[in-house]
């Protein structure tokens, strides 16, 4: 096969959207915001697996009347639901969740 | 009129509902091929998020969940624990992936590599590992329809018969009306299926054990080990914690870009519905609690269930439980509704895969889109039948096919951050990482000797991924810069 025929380039000729200039403060508490946020996933990633989940892997205490090692992957669960719902109600006070074209 | 005749028409009158469903939802697409398999980018949140909850409500998790917890115990954990984290990565670069494809006109995730690294090459291999990793996993999808109504019928309809006609309701209303088909019944079938997990999920360990509570202290006295982290091992023995990670790991890092999922990001209709269906995706794992409930209920009330993925049917067909056949029809539809909603999925992005990322770049410009959409249809049912002849062979051992699929499909996780996030990956370096990570997977899957520690083969080529990727990156010369920026500009 032959790479690159017929494989069209259109380049980006543009410049930043209006959403996306003229606020570098902003953007930049935004880019903060949002290295935050993947370090806590991949924190609560590590957190659900070895070395951190076996510690908590237990039968006692119980939670709700189920064993413990279940109750804490629930528990990761329900917090990555309202961490990332909180993210969200964020992105849209700041107007950041843009039109989809907004975004190119 | 005899129990199994009401439990069959149940269950007939539930696949002719979702048939009605799924063949009426089509009228609403163009005729385009971006119709058919993008839905015209024009997908709700709540169609969003049904399509995929079904990711989760896979045949394996409606007959294999119960399975896992019934003979692995905590083992099962690992499938909520996946669940938590496994498709965040799409509220980062799902927006830019769905303007992308806006802008270019993609409809398949190769095409986002094809472009990007201006390669014909990479989305057609691609295409070849994608179609590898969904015959087996629809071939399971297939073959648990078929066991479910063999077992609620009491034997008088045959695996072979019950696959062909559930994927035959299947392959009508894909092949009618494309990824809207696919989304509608998902809702539909969704909306059944929670109501099925939670009310069998409670009734069931309180009819057995008097409640949730009384059934663990019955096992945490019996078999504590049942209970604790990481549980069992297909063995019987005590999992190993490497075993039980990596299945976390490899599963979370092969969730977010399994190719046709991936594809339904440029179904969006917009970024808010895209970034509420991975906020609420959790929600929907949370179902799949009671239906571990069943497993965990069955475990002193039911020993020596075999196969362990029996154990939900067993249960709920027991004259014990003495369960009206009405019930029993609704569990049988609800798992036929597991079954389809996920293989609706894998047909429909086989048949576009095959099409738009394969033949489209080894024979460029063949096809208009007139025609291009008729061939997807055709390789829908391509792609079915030979699901089904697969599925017709007995004792056809898929496991190992399931365990290689997941070490493909996890590799295309470091393609995508690469492609969105370093400019600096070149063409050269991201075939070499994907060529060593697959040998790399291959050889622990022929000698899993040489897996250290029991950690998932797909793991080990991650690893080796990445380091050839960034090396044989770094070695070559830098693609053009305008042309990356567009891929890589946040």
């Amino acid at each position: 096969m032959d790479d690159r025929n017929g494989v069209t380039d259109p380049g980006d000729t543009r410049g930043a959207s209006p959403a996306t200039e003229g606020t570098p403060g902003a953007m930049s508490r935004g880019r903060r915001v949002q290295a935050g946020v993947s370090i806590f996933y991949i924190l609560l990633f590590f957190a659900l697996i070895w070395p951190v989940y076996p510690r908590f892997a237990t039968i006692e205490p119980r939670v709700l009347s189920v064993p413990f090692s279940l109750a804490y992957v629930v528990g990761g669960l329900l917090l990555s639901f309202f961490v990332l719902l909180a993210v969200y109600f964020w992105d849209e006070a700041r107007g950041a969740n843009r039109p989809i074209e907004d975004d190119d | 009129m005899p129990d199994w005749l009401i439990v069959f028409l149940v269950t007939i009158g539930y696949l002719m509902l979702s048939l009605a469903i799924g063949l009426a939802s089509g009228r609403r697409a163009s005729t385009s091929t971006e119709g058919y398999v993008a839905g015209d980018r024009s997908l709700g949140f709540v169609v969003m998020y049904f399509i995929m909850g079904a990711s989760v409500f896979s045949a394996f998790a409606f007959l294999g969940g119960p399975g896992w917890s019934y003979s692995r115990g905590a083992a099962a954990f690992y499938i909520l624990a996946y669940a938590a984290v496994g498709l965040v990565p799409w509220y980062f670069f799902g927006p830019r992936v769905a303007a992308l494809g806006r802008k270019h006109g993609y409809v398949t995730q190769a095409e986002l590599f094809g472009h990007r690294f201006q390669s014909r090459s990479i989305p057609a291999i691609l295409a070849v590992l994608s179609l590898f990793a969904f015959i087996p996993y629809l071939v399971i999808q297939m073959k648990g329809a078929g066991y479910v109504f063999s077992v609620v019928t009491e034997g008088r309809v045959p695996e072979w018969a019950g696959s062909a006609i559930a994927y035959g309701v299947v392959l009508l209303y894909v092949f009618r009306s494309g990824v809207l088909g696919v989304g509608w019944t998902n809702t539909f079938q969704g909306i059944f299926m929670m109501a099925l997990a939670w009310g069998l999920g409670l009734y069931l360990p309180w009819r057995l054990h008097g409640g949730v509570g009384p059934m663990f202290d019955a096992i945490a006295a019996e078999l504590p080990d049942m209970l604790r982290g990481p549980g069992l091992g297909a063995d019987g023995q005590p999992w190993s914690w490497g075993a039980y990670s990596s299945s976390v790991a490899i599963s979370a890092l092969g969730f977010s870009v399994w190719p046709h999922y991936f594809m339904k990001i440029y179904t969006a209709r917009d970024t808010r519905t895209l970034k509420r269906t991975v906020v609420f995706y959790p929600t929907f794992a949370l179902f799949l609690i009671p239906i571990l409930f069943i497993g965990f209920a069955g475990i002193l009330a039911f020993p020596g269930v075999s196969p362990a993925d029996a154990i939900l049917p067993t249960i709920v067909t027991s004259a014990e439980i003495g369960l009206p056949p009405l019930i029993v029809g609704l569990f049988c539809a609800g798992a036929l509704a597991a079954s389809m909603s996920t293989g609706d999925a894998l047909l429909h992005g086989a048949g576009s895969i095959a099409v738009k990322d394969f033949w489209d770049n080894i024979r460029p410009g063949t096809l208009d889109d007139r025609a291009r959409r008729g061939w997807i249809r055709i390789m829908v049912i391509v792609v079915g039948a030979v699901a089904y002849l697969f599925a017709l062979i007995p004792g056809l051992s898929l496991v190992n096919l399931l365990l290689l699929s997941y070490g493909f499909i996890a590799q295309l996780f470091p393609l995508t951050i690469a492609t969105l996030l370093w400019g600096r990956v070149t063409r050269e370096g991201a075939l070499a990482g994907l060529v060593a990570a697959g040998a790399v997977v291959v050889l622990l899957n022929l000698i899993p000797s040489l897996a250290w520690g029991g950690i998932h083969p797909g793991i080990y080529g991650v690893a080796v991924n990445v380091v050839v990727m960034v090396l044989v990156s770094l070695a070559t010369p830098p693609m053009d810069e305008a042309h990356v920026r567009q891929f890589t500009r946040r």
